[in-house]
């Protein structure tokens, strides 16, 4: 069930960003993807490795739907709040949707905890909100920085 | 604030128990690498070397998640079940090799007809250096063998290879446009 969800949501978000008009360049898109990938390893890294806070299914739909989850899904809503805030003029615009996007992305990995792809006893709701604010500020600072590098 | 910092390197990114051969070789390639990078004449325009370091750098990262990190968990990195603060550099010491693959494969303009012996050659040499790495204790294998990792650096340069097409095209579309 868990699979069956996440991947539609994941090809809703590619179908709705492919009909999107573009305002980022496909290499900033490439490489907050790229940061974004290695964000997520340390992540795993830190948390469920070393930490055990994190614990991940040992079901094979469960640990297939993670890794769409990590590779694809949450990747893409990043890219696509960076489009949104390089469309958006007004500062009021870009700060409600990066909240409204912290606030996505943190629901998301609520969804996931419930469909039971990985378990967080421990998890308090602020590590999330404040873990998907800095990978956005991250990401923001990176496509930022390879537009200047661009020109 | 001491408290603080003992939490992290312990638990959330611990540092090595000893500092043996696996930390030296990484921090020797890792140098000898970027040195290579830094030496090597300029063919690529810098977000083009960017996107090929990086490449290496996600790759590494997105297989080890799904190989090593999860329920399969075929084998670990250095000989630490854990995360260590030394995983942080072995994947940006990985990302020389991508850029230096094509920084070859431009250089001495494999032609459509040796493309195969270039891979295979390169995918061998992959291999090789894993096995180095192997008798490093860089990476601490369960229930993988070498031979698997053959057909894993065959499809990742072959990624690789495509994904340099594609943005060299774009690249030149963008010198186009802005002409």
């Amino acid at each position: 069930m868990s699979l069956v969800i996440i991947l539609s949501l994941t090809l809703f978000t590619i179908v709705y960003y492919v009909n999107t008009p573009k305002h980022i360049h496909v290499f900033e898109m490439i490489f907050v993807w790229f940061i974004f990938h290695y964000l997520y390893g340390v992540y795993i890294g830190v948390l469920h490795v070393n930490g055990a806070w994190v614990t991940l299914s040992k079901s094979t739909p469960h640990f297939l739907s993670f890794i769409i989850l990590g590779v694809v899904l949450y990747p893409l809503l990043i890219v696509i709040l960076l489009n949104l805030l390089t469309a958006f003029n007004s500062s009021f615009a870009k700060v409600t949707a990066i909240l409204l996007w912290v606030a996505l992305l943190t629901g998301l990995g609520k969804v996931a905890e419930l469909l039971k792809i990985y378990s967080r006893p421990q998890w308090e709701l602020w590590w999330s909100i404040t873990l998907f604010t800095a990978i956005i500020i991250i990401s923001l600072l990176a496509q930022t920085w390879l537009r200047k590098k661009q020109m | 604030m001491n408290e603080y910092i003992d939490w992290f390197f312990t638990k959330a990114l611990p540092l090595p128990l000893k500092f043996d051969e696996n930390e030296w070789a990484a921090i020797i390639t890792f140098v000898i690498g970027y040195t290579a990078v830094f030496l090597c004449p300029k063919r690529f325009s810098k977000v083009i070397v960017l996107l090929l370091l990086s490449f290496g750098v996600a790759a590494s990262m997105v297989l080890d998640q799904i190989l090593a990190a999860g329920p399969i968990d075929l084998y670990d990195v250095y000989d630490s079940k854990k995360f260590e603060l030394f995983d942080l550099l072995i994947y940006f010491m990985i990302a020389p090799f991508s850029y230096l693959f094509i920084y070859f494969y431009d250089l001495i303009k494999v032609k459509k007809s040796w493309i195969l012996l270039y891979l295979f050659l390169c995918s061998l040499l992959a291999v090789a250096v894993e096995w180095l790495f192997l008798h490093l204790h860089m990476f601490t294998f369960k229930n993988w063998k070498l031979v698997y990792s053959y057909p894993i650096y065959l499809s990742l340069q072959i990624l690789l290879l495509l994904f340099y097409h594609f943005i060299k095209k774009t690249a030149e579309e963008d010198r186009l446009k802005s002409e």
